[in-house]
């Protein structure tokens, strides 16, 4: 049976959850060389985002995509995290930043597949609607 | 206050009351796109058959809910939408406009007028898919549908609330027999669509235009998914029209649905089912493909009086190749339906037109909602034609055969001379009775076969001028009682006296 890339990332984490230094490198060694034997070293990239997502979930990490239209200073970023770590009862919350003009103000949280659009787009999109034009 | 302040006024309140409530949606992103399909990661709170936002007023319809991706239809142009694009869930089962307004108009499967009349604007909305009436609401047919074809109404009748197949190769007037049921409908009142699936734009334009010259267009509803739009357009269509249908069912009208043609119909679908991935089974069609029929033609009902009376009518059509009708398609569509109008290619070349197979079309619950008056002279023609086709094979011997024989094969032939038709001539109801009366009480025995078309012709103009009142006895009542019987005969034999 060939096993999912999502098999194989919930094996590693099973296989390497409190262990040791030294475990953890016989067990990454060993998993490399099972997926060079199944021929599976093509899907790697997609096991380890897999994995991490796994290792995400299980010890509370959350990776939120946030868009603005301009660089997040240092106190938006912390308030944002305050408000996520809340929403999704995260322990750590890590951000990445993506400037777009576009959006023309507000912001636009991602995470996983949720989406929060707070932009000055939607607004107008969404007002633009309400008027029936 | 004058109206450029009650303008401003306006303006001003509304904006002050728009909010906008951020919220929490679903997204997910294109990992593959082609052919009409796209594969979508994310999304995991996607129902199935729910319209999902591809942006720029493009919507799909979510089909596979996979482990980690769906497999979605898009509906209209797919060429702009690329891998990594953001897709958005909407919460709402794919739905079409629906209302009055939308009678007269042709319109895209989506509800888009796309007849240059200007937009088509609906508060309501009915889903595109939903279940059939269920038993209790049902009530068996009872009410005929006058196509107005004399070999239909009289030999397979179609009732209200039927689904009658119309089958037959390419270029045997399965459309046209379709156009002529419209056509009939006018001034009465059934409400048509005309759900056209993958048809040419050529023959649809040249369908709305007999229609519009022909005043039919009134209470028509084309509903067109061309040849070049894309494969999930066809698909959806006839589930379209049908809800459109289900707006006039619910107030208790009834309604009359062509779905020119379902054959295509499975072609789009297998094609969608294949691109997703779908395992193929005969024909390469998917497991579902029954299921894909049975479902649209099942919401075809005569519902009780407690649930409105209204009704839809469906005559599905299904091409045959080379007259092939135990292919896949073709016998599952007979299954589910109530009976078939079988077209033959080689009646159609003899000049038979329409050219119905009377033998091989049958009505299975039709001539219960037959009027009486109708009954009454179809049971002979059917027993005529029934003769004339058994002793068919012996005409060529001409003068050997016994008088009575021979009589037999006269009125077969005078039979199917009057069963046939021009296009775009349908013929009411009180007529049809007429001439069928004629015809089966012997009185065209001694007229030449091939002047039975022009003494028909003369009769129907005669009874107008001479015999209005007898034509409007038979069209009030709907029976053939002993008075009509009598003036009925009277006028006749007048006719032929008079007649050369």
């Amino acid at each position: 049976m060939r096993l999912s890339a999502n098999q194989y990332a919930k094996a590693l984490y099973v296989a390497t959850k409190d262990k040791s230094q030294e475990e953890v490198d016989l067990t990454v060694g060993n998993f490399l060389k099972l997926l060079r034997k199944n021929g599976q070293m093509k899907s790697a990239g997609k096991i380890l985002e897999k994995f991490s997502a796994i290792w995400n979930g299980e010890n509370g990490i959350v990776e939120a995509e946030v868009t603005s239209r301009k660089e997040l200073d240092k106190a938006s970023q912390d308030a944002i995290k305050e408000f996520i770590a809340e929403k999704y009862a995260a322990k750590e919350v890590t951000i990445d930043n993506i400037v777009d003009e576009k959006i023309q103000g507000g912001i636009i949280i991602r995470i996983g597949d949720e989406l929060i659009d707070a932009s000055v787009r939607r607004r107008l999109a969404d007002l633009k609607n309400s008027l029936g034009a | 206050m004058n109206t450029k302040d009650y303008i401003v006024d306006q303006l001003k309140k509304q904006l002050e009351n728009f909010e906008t409530v951020t919220q929490t949606e679903k997204v997910g992103t294109v990992v593959e796109v082609g052919d009409g399909v796209a594969k979508i990661s994310g999304l995991s709170d996607a129902m199935a058959s729910e319209m999902l936002d591809f942006g720029n007023g493009i919507f799909g319809v979510a089909l596979n809910l996979e482990e980690g991706a769906v497999g979605a239809m898009i509906l209209g142009a797919y060429e702009g939408i690329k891998e990594g694009d953001v897709v958005k869930s909407t919460g709402k089962i794919l739905s079409v406009p629906v209302g009055d307004m939308m009678i007269g108009r042709v319109v895209s499967p989506l509800g888009e007028a796309i007849d240059g009349k200007g937009e088509i604007k609906s508060e309501t909305y009915y889903p595109v898919e939903k279940v059939a009436p269920g038993v209790i609401t049902r009530k068996s047919v009872s009410v005929p549908v006058q196509t107005g074809i004399k070999a239909i109404d009289a030999v397979i009748p179609v009732g209200r609330g039927q689904r009658e197949l119309i089958i037959g190769d390419r270029q045997t007037g399965k459309t046209a027999v379709a156009i002529d049921a419209i056509i009939n409908q006018k001034g009465q009142d059934l409400v048509c669509i005309y759900v056209a699936i993958g048809q040419k734009e050529s023959k649809i334009a040249r369908i709305v235009a007999e229609l519009e010259k022909r005043g039919a267009m009134d209470h028509t509803i084309m509903v067109v998914a061309g040849a070049s739009d894309p494969a999930a357009m066809s698909f959806i269509s006839p589930y379209a029209g049908c809800a459109m249908g289900e707006y006039f069912l619910d107030k208790g009208k009834d309604v009359l649905i062509i779905y020119d043609d379902l054959s295509k119909h499975a072609w789009a679908y297998r094609q969608i089912s294949l691109i997703l991935r779908r395992p193929p089974g005969r024909e390469a069609y998917p497991g579902d493909i029954f299921y894909l029929h049975s479902r649209l033609l099942e919401r075809s009902a005569r519902l009780n009086e407690n649930y409105g009376g209204g009704s839809i009518t469906a005559l599905p059509i299904i091409e045959t190749q080379a007259g092939d009708v135990s292919a896949y398609i073709p016998t599952n569509v007979i299954s589910i339906t109530d009976g078939q109008i079988y077209l033959e290619t080689d009646l159609f070349y003899k000049g038979i037109r329409p050219a119905l197979n009377v033998g091989l079309s049958v009505s299975r619950v039709g001539s219960a909602a037959q009027t009486k008056a109708m009954k009454k002279v179809a049971g002979k023609l059917r027993l005529d034609l029934a003769q004339f086709r058994e002793l068919e094979a012996f005409a060529q011997f001409g003068s050997d055969l016994d008088e009575n024989t021979r009589r037999q094969i006269e009125r077969g032939r005078r039979t199917v001379e009057i069963l046939k038709q021009d296009q775009y001539e349908p013929m009411a109801m009180q007529n049809q009775v007429a001439i069928l009366y004629a015809l089966t009480n012997g009185f065209l025995d001694d007229v030449a076969v091939e002047r039975v078309k022009a003494w028909e012709n003369d009769f129907h103009k005669y009874l107008k001028s001479n015999s209005k009142e007898l034509l409007e006895m038979i069209s009030e009542k709907k029976e053939l009682s002993e008075d009509v019987v009598v003036s009925l005969e009277k006028a006749i034999k007048e006719f032929k006296e008079t007649y050369q």
